[in-house]
């Protein structure tokens, strides 16, 4: 192996590193949210309840932040694909995607657990919490077209139109769902972090959509 | 035989004219089971928007008439879906366990113009207690929207102690957050066929 190599190897570990770095600040900056800006919600919950009702509200942020990471997977950044290439960020993207699907299940039943599954009934107050529901539904959908895209009866392309579609609708629900659901998002630090975290995703799609409309190479 | 079943039918028939002519139908939409409770220095109010009511009133003879309620715990609405999500779980009503509470009359007096005390038993989760209700009797006309159709109202204020009925374990109120007394105000507007 030559310097120049191995001085190369060196440096896109150390790169490797700040990302993973910064993907752990993201994650833990998103896990002290409820911690830091309780929401009425959680004032008025005690004990066990009050544990569940936290804990719900960091698996949604979680997966807010790993909804993130996962269009940054598939956005050809040339730095990330220079420092982990291109094959490992598609089964990151692949394997965050279950991780997602995961929390996505737990995170309404610790929400309505701190509730005691209290019925939803259909009203317009409930509306953030219905967009949640649809989110949740689409999401599931969503994965599962993925996991099991072969046995589609679609040509991958299509799939692929369908699938980056699908994100910008499941994107616009998920941040819809987030500044109207709990107070802690409506304004402050934690909506301001929320709006940037908006406008960093739709630059990504944004970047996404120009490569699959004018078939950028790089 | 003939004439035995004529004039058991006829007994029949009789007796429970007047049962039925003061049987009255809740107009939904004009009634309400409202309530209003303190919240630190505020004043909280809301409604249960789901409810039967089984009411026979006579005002020229209280003592044929009931009044019987059952309320949805479920259907709490005070405009805030959080907190109405919250009242519904087990810190307040545990709608789940509790789906209904209840009133039963079991004796209807009139106690000056207009007024009429209306005894009865109150279920609210696993309490039941004897309660007393004082309705305002607004009188009974046609109905303006109906021909055909008479329409009365009655309207009864009461404060009730919702720790009394375990609605909470008192830690809101030992908090100075949720008052324990809570302002009800019952208001029916009911018709029947003239």
């Amino acid at each position: 192996m030559s310097s120049e190599q191995g001085k190369r190897n060196t440096l896109n570990m150390v790169q490797g590193g700040l990302c993973l770095c910064l993907a752990v600040l993201m994650l833990a900056g998103a896990w002290s949210l409820p911690f830091l800006y309780e929401s009425t919600s959680i004032l008025y919950k005690f004990g066990m309840d009050k544990v569940l009702l936290r804990s719900g509200k960091v698996m949604g942020l979680t997966v807010g932040v790993l909804l993130f990471f996962q269009l940054t997977a598939v956005s050809h950044l040339a730095f990330l694909e220079r420092i982990f290439s291109r094959t490992p960020l598609l089964h990151f993207h692949q394997n965050n995607g279950l991780g997602l699907t995961l929390l996505i299940l737990i995170h309404p039943l610790l929400i309505r657990g701190a509730d005691n599954f209290a019925s939803y009934h259909l009203e317009k107050k409930y509306w953030p919490e219905f967009i949640g529901a649809a989110l949740f539904l689409l999401l599931i959908l969503f994965v599962l077209s993925a996991r099991f895209r072969a046995r589609l009866p679609l040509k991958y392309q299509t799939w692929l139109r369908v699938h980056r579609l699908g994100a910008v609708i499941i994107l616009g629900l998920f941040f819809i769902h987030l500044l109207f659901v709990s107070d802690t998002f409506h304004g402050g630090l934690p909506r301001s972090l929320a709006l940037a975290l908006g406008g960093a995703e739709t630059f990504l799609l944004i970047k996404i959509f120009s490569r699959a409309l004018f078939g950028s190479n790089k | 035989m003939k004439k035995l079943t004529f004039f058991v039918f006829m007994m029949f028939f009789l007796t429970s004219i007047p049962a039925m002519a003061q049987q009255w139908k809740l107009d939904q939409v004009h009634t309400g089971f409202l309530f209003e409770i303190d919240h630190i220095y505020a004043t909280i109010r809301g409604q249960f928007t789901d409810f039967t009511g089984d009411v026979v009133f006579d005002p020229a003879a209280p003592e044929k008439s009931k009044f019987n309620f059952v309320v949805k715990t479920e259907s709490i609405n005070t405009n805030i879906g959080k907190r109405d999500i919250h009242l519904q779980s087990d810190d307040f009503f545990a709608a789940r366990t509790f789906p209904t509470m209840t009133y039963t009359s079991t004796k209807v007096t009139k106690t000056g113009e207009n007024r009429y005390t209306v005894d009865g038993k109150i279920t609210i989760k696993d309490v039941t207690k004897e309660m007393p209700l004082e309705f305002i009797y607004h009188g009974q006309k046609e109905n303006p929207m109906k021909q055909g159709e008479v329409v009365t109202g009655l309207d009864s204020h009461f404060t009730l102690d919702r720790l009394a009925f375990h609605v909470g374990d008192g830690k809101f109120y030992k908090m100075g957050i949720v008052g324990k007394d809570v302002k009800v105000l019952i208001t029916l507007e009911m018709v029947r066929d003239k």
